[in-house]
């Protein structure tokens, strides 16, 4: 086999990563192996991400029922395009094509819904409905398949979210970030 | 304000101080957040003039911040392609930011606690390392920097999607952990096969460079978060560390059952490795790795005492050939052999 990076020397070793299930590989020579170092395990990744986003939307077909294509209309980027290079234009984009990425997030992150760190300028957390009706529907989903390790993972998450969305916590979030930056 | 020339006789801040207390299985931890300026496109659809619109916005708020008093900027395209490799080597920028480099920019805090890459595939990549297994600490560190920044720039942040980031996969905390592990001996039982895909089973990645029979690079693996959407970053940082003791676990136990079985011969190896890097006069990197790998498995052994775990990192950075070329004042590249000539060189200095 040759390398796969300089298409010249017979590849010996090999680069591998395994992401979600996924494992690739890709074939290196010697020479190509040594230019890498250590700087290549440290890479976030080798490959091009818009391969696990395209495997990923695979079920996704942005639009059928409309019939119209998905675009932003801040930076024109449209869901082809996003699909084709796995990066999004602007901002944005996460609002005019909200509907074909949530399922996406939903594949790659299995929630769809930031639990983390708040930026302080942004307007308080909206209430977490929203996202618990989601959760139980999930639930009762994953009960029906019989998908428990899954079903036991969503119970889970509903209940720490039933405590998030807790009134005296709402606005929690730039609190606790003031906390951090104090030390 | 300091030069680029200013990092290349010392090792990172990081490196320097490896802590005593730590097994040095986990040789660092990396953190890094993705955040966008919520006014421009993302770097992919953002034109030239607004990318350097971008760096300039940046480059301002670090003016008047005194947490970013000992922090430099520079721009990709003042920089030398050796200088730019040199910067990938010590892991301050990554493949992406050198091939928009006309248009790049990297900022270094002088000890290098943190540095941040502006117009990568976000227009800001927040990133520190520390030695040893310290992901925490890591993050606190990292947390604060990003706060300073956001009282100064407008980050592009929704409250049901969080950080806003050109690729959905960092979408919600922008975080990515990892940890570079050093699993010489789940490698040589060849366990490894067995305990990687069950790592990955916990929604983790597993890096690492692997080659037929014993040749594999330096035994090093990174591991590092996939999820970053519905997972806070204190829990993303918890499952790594768990994962990370887990492996420590397998790996320690795993060098009992070889050196027990190995008695002579993984001393032999080890001595020979030993050897092999203070005499050699001509080393490729990849063998170099190996040497390496096998003379931190002596150290942790007990069975090498005469080089310590700083030495070792610092080797460790140093055989890359940008730091090899800057180190001794060359500025442009070299031929393969030449520069496997000059690590040769460096190795002996040191173990000297
Ligand atoms: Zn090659
Ligand atoms: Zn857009």
């Amino acid at each position: 086999m040759l390398c796969e990076v300089c298409g010249k020397n017979q590849a010996f070793i090999y680069y591998e990563e395994k992401v979600k299930h996924q494992v690739r590989k890709i074939h290196l020579c010697r020479e190509c192996a040594s230019k890498e170092g250590i700087s290549s395990v440290f890479a976030e990744s080798y490959f091009n991400i818009s391969d696990i986003i395209t495997s990923l939307s695979g079920g996704v077909k942005p639009d059928e029922a409309s019939g119209k294509q998905a675009v932003c209309k801040h930076c024109g980027t449209t869901y082809e395009e996003f699909i084709k290079s796995g990066l999004l234009g602007c901002c944005q984009c996460y609002n005019y094509l909200e509907d074909s990425l949530k399922p996406l997030f939903r594949r790659i992150h299995g929630s769809t819904h930031h639990t983390g760190k708040a930026f302080p300028n942004s307007i308080k957390p909206e209430v977490c409905d929203d996202e618990l009706v989601d959760l139980e529907e999930q639930l009762k989903q994953a009960v029906a398949r019989e998908e428990f390790e899954l079903a036991a993972e969503l119970r889970d998450r509903l209940r720490s979210l039933k405590n998030q969305c807790s009134p005296s916590d709402l606005a929690g979030t730039p609190e606790k970030r003031n906390n951090v930056s104090d030390k | 304000m300091f030069q680029i020339s200013d990092l290349f006789h010392r090792v990172s801040g990081w490196l320097a101080q490896p802590d005593k207390n730590q097994s040095s299985i986990v040789i660092s931890s990396r953190v890094r957040l993705a955040r966008n300026l919520t006014d421009f496109n993302f770097t992919n659809c953002n034109p030239p003039e607004k990318q350097d619109e971008v760096i300039r916005l940046i480059e301002n708020s670090l003016a008047d911040s005194k947490l970013f008093a000992e922090a430099t900027l520079w721009r990709l395209s003042d920089l030398t392609s050796v200088e730019r490799q040199f910067l990938l080597e010590r892991q301050l920028i990554s493949r992406k930011l050198v091939m928009n480099h006309n248009y790049a920019a990297v900022a270094v805090e002088r000890s290098e606690n943190f540095s941040f890459m502006v117009n990568e595939e976000d227009h800001l990549r927040l990133q520190t390392i520390r030695a040893g297994l310290s992901l925490g600490e890591a993050y606190r560190i990292i947390d604060t920097v990003d706060s300073e920044l956001g009282d100064r720039l407008n980050f592009g942040f929704s409250t049901r999607y969080g950080y806003l980031t050109a690729c959905p996969t960092n979408t919600g905390t922008g975080l990515r952990a990892s940890v570079m592990v050093h699993l010489p001996a789940l490698v040589k039982s060849k366990q490894i096969r067995k305990i990687l895909p069950a790592v990955s089973r916990f929604n983790l990645a597993i890096r690492g460079i692997f080659g037929e029979g014993t040749d594999v690079m330096g035994n090093l693996f990174q591991i590092s978060n996939q999820l970053t959407l519905g997972k806070n970053e204190l829990e993303t940082i918890d499952n790594i560390e768990q994962i990370a003791h887990k492996l420590i676990g397998y790996e320690e136990e795993t060098r009992v059952l070889l050196l027990e079985d190995q008695k002579r011969k993984l001393p032999d190896q080890i001595w020979r490795a030993y050897g092999t890097l203070k005499y050699a006069r001509n080393l490729n990197l990849t063998e170099a790795m190996e040497l390496i790998s096998l003379i931190r498995l002596g150290i942790d052994l007990g069975i090498i005492t005469q080089v310590s775990y700083s030495c070792l990192n610092k080797i460790l950075l140093f055989i890359h050939s940008s730091h090899l070329l800057l180190k001794s004042g060359v500025g442009s590249e070299l031929s393969h052999s030449k520069v496997n000539t000059m690590r040769a060189d460096f190795m002996r200095e040191e173990l000297e």
